[in-house]
C-alpha cells in the first residue's frame, strides 16, 4: 500500500510541477492554465491520498470506485477536448480572414506605392 | 450603368487562365479582379506581367475562400452593384454573364445560378439529388462556380461567418437561404472542360470528404421547400 502511494504521489506532484513550470515560463496562454492548475491540484491530492477518493465514491453509491474515476475522468477530457475543437474553429476563421484582408491590403498598397523596394519586398 | 465585378478564383491555372481573361477583355463590359489562390504555377507571374487586377492569397483558402476575398475586395471598394463567380478554366461561357444579370437587374433573386444540369457523370447526379433532399433546396445545379450575386448577398457573404465555409454550394446557398434572400436558376451552356479537372470531383477520397461535409451541412440546415 505504501509503495502504491508513493508510485501516485510521484506522478501527482511531478505532472503538477510540470504545469507550474510552463505556466511560470509563459509557455501556455494564462487562460488555459486555470484548467491545468485545477488537474495539477486535483493530481496531487488523489496522488498522495489515493484513499481519499475512495471515501468519496461512497456517497455516491458506486460499488467499484476506479470506474466513477475513469467515468469522470473521460467526461472531462471530453468537455476539453470539445472546448478545444470550438476554439480551433474560431482561430481557423480568423486566419482565413487575415489571410483574405492581407491579399487584399498587398493590393491597396501596390497600388500606391508602385515603387522597386516595394515590389522586391513582395517578392 | 451598372458596375459589375467578376470575380476569377485561380488555383494553378496558367494553362487556361490567359484564354478566360482574354475573352472577358474582348467584352470590355466587366472589370476583372483574379483571386490567386497561392498558386504554385506561373499564374501570379503571368498575372503581375500582364497587369491584370489581382489579389494573391498567402495560404490556400480553397475556391470559396478565393471567391469570398473577391467579394470582400468588391464590397469594400464601394462602386460596383453586382458580382459574378466565374470559373478559371474556361468552362463558363462569358457571353451568358448577362443572362445571369438580367435577373439582378431586374430584382427577381439576389443570387442567380448559371446552371448547367446536362453535365456530369452519374455519379455527380446521385450526389446533386442526395444533396438536394436532405438540404431542402431547390436548386438544380449544386456545385455550379457561375454566379451573380447582388450586393445585398456579396455583403452578407463577405461577413466572417461565411469564412467558415469550404465550398460555395451547400453552405453558401443555405447561409443566403437563412438570410432570407432569394436564389434562381438560369440555364445556360458550359463547355467541357478542355484540360484540367474538377477540384471536387477529382479523386474519391476529395468525392468522400466533401460529400461527407455537404450532406452534414445540408442535414443541419434542413429546411421544408
Amino acid at each position: 500500500m505504501v509503495t502504491y502511494s508513493i508510485v501516485t504521489s510521484v506522478i501527482g506532484i511531478s505532472s503538477a510541477a510540470f504545469i507550474l513550470l510552463m505556466i511560470k515560463k509563459h509557455q501556455m496562454y494564462v487562460n488555459y492554465t486555470i484548467w491545468w492548475l485545477c488537474v495539477s491540484f486535483a493530481m496531487i491530492i488523489f496522488g498522495i491520498k489515493p484513499q481519499f477518493f475512495d471515501s468519496i465514491v461512497k456517497y455516491f453509491g458506486v460499488s467499484y470506485p476506479p470506474t466513477l474515476l475513469f467515468l469522470v475522468a473521460i467526461l472531462f477530457l471530453f468537455i476539453k477536448i470539445l472546448f478545444m475543437d470550438i476554439e480551433r474553429t474560431k482561430h481557423e476563421i480568423r486566419i482565413r480572414r487575415l489571410v483574405q484582408r492581407v491579399s487584399i491590403l498587398q493590393a491597396a498598397l501596390d497600388e500606391k506605392l508602385d515603387t522597386d523596394d516595394v515590389r522586391e519586398y513582395n517578392e | 450603368m451598372n458596375k459589375v465585378l467578376v470575380i476569377i478564383p485561380a488555383h494553378n491555372e496558367e494553362a487556361l487562365l490567359p484564354k478566360t481573361l482574354q475573352e472577358l477583355k474582348q467584352l470590355n463590359a466587366y472589370d476583372v479582379l483574379v483571386v490567386d489562390d497561392n498558386s504554385y504555377d506561373n499564374t501570379l507571374k503571368y498575372l503581375k506581367s500582364e497587369n491584370v487586377k489581382h489579389l494573391s492569397l498567402p495560404c490556400q483558402l480553397g475556391a470559396w475562400g478565393a471567391t469570398q476575398t473577391g467579394l470582400r475586395y468588391g464590397v469594400s471598394q464601394k462602386k460596383y452593384d453586382y458580382f459574378i463567380a466565374f470559373d478559371a478554366d474556361g468552362q463558363h461561357d462569358s457571353m451568358t454573364i448577362d443572362l445571369l444579370l438580367y435577373s439582378l437587374i431586374h430584382d427577381e433573386a439576389d443570387l442567380v445560378i448559371g446552371a448547367c444540369p446536362e453535365r456530369g457523370s452519374l455519379c455527380r447526379k446521385i450526389a446533386w439529388r442526395l444533396l438536394r433532399l436532405t438540404s431542402g433546396l431547390n436548386v438544380k445545379d449544386l456545385t455550379s462556380g457561375f454566379r451573380a450575386y447582388s450586393f445585398r448577398a456579396a455583403s452578407l457573404l463577405s461577413s466572417a461567418q461565411a469564412s467558415g465555409l469550404d465550398y460555395q454550394d451547400v453552405g453558401v446557398l443555405c447561409f443566403l437561404r437563412k438570410a432570407g434572400l432569394r436564389i434562381k436558376e438560369v440555364e445556360v451552356c458550359m463547355r467541357p472542360r478542355s484540360e484540367g479537372k474538377s477540384r471536387i470531383f477529382c479523386s474519391w477520397f476529395s468525392v468522400v470528404q466533401y460529400m461527407v461535409y455537404s450532406l452534414l451541412l445540408a442535414v443541419s440546415n434542413f429546411r421544408i421547400r
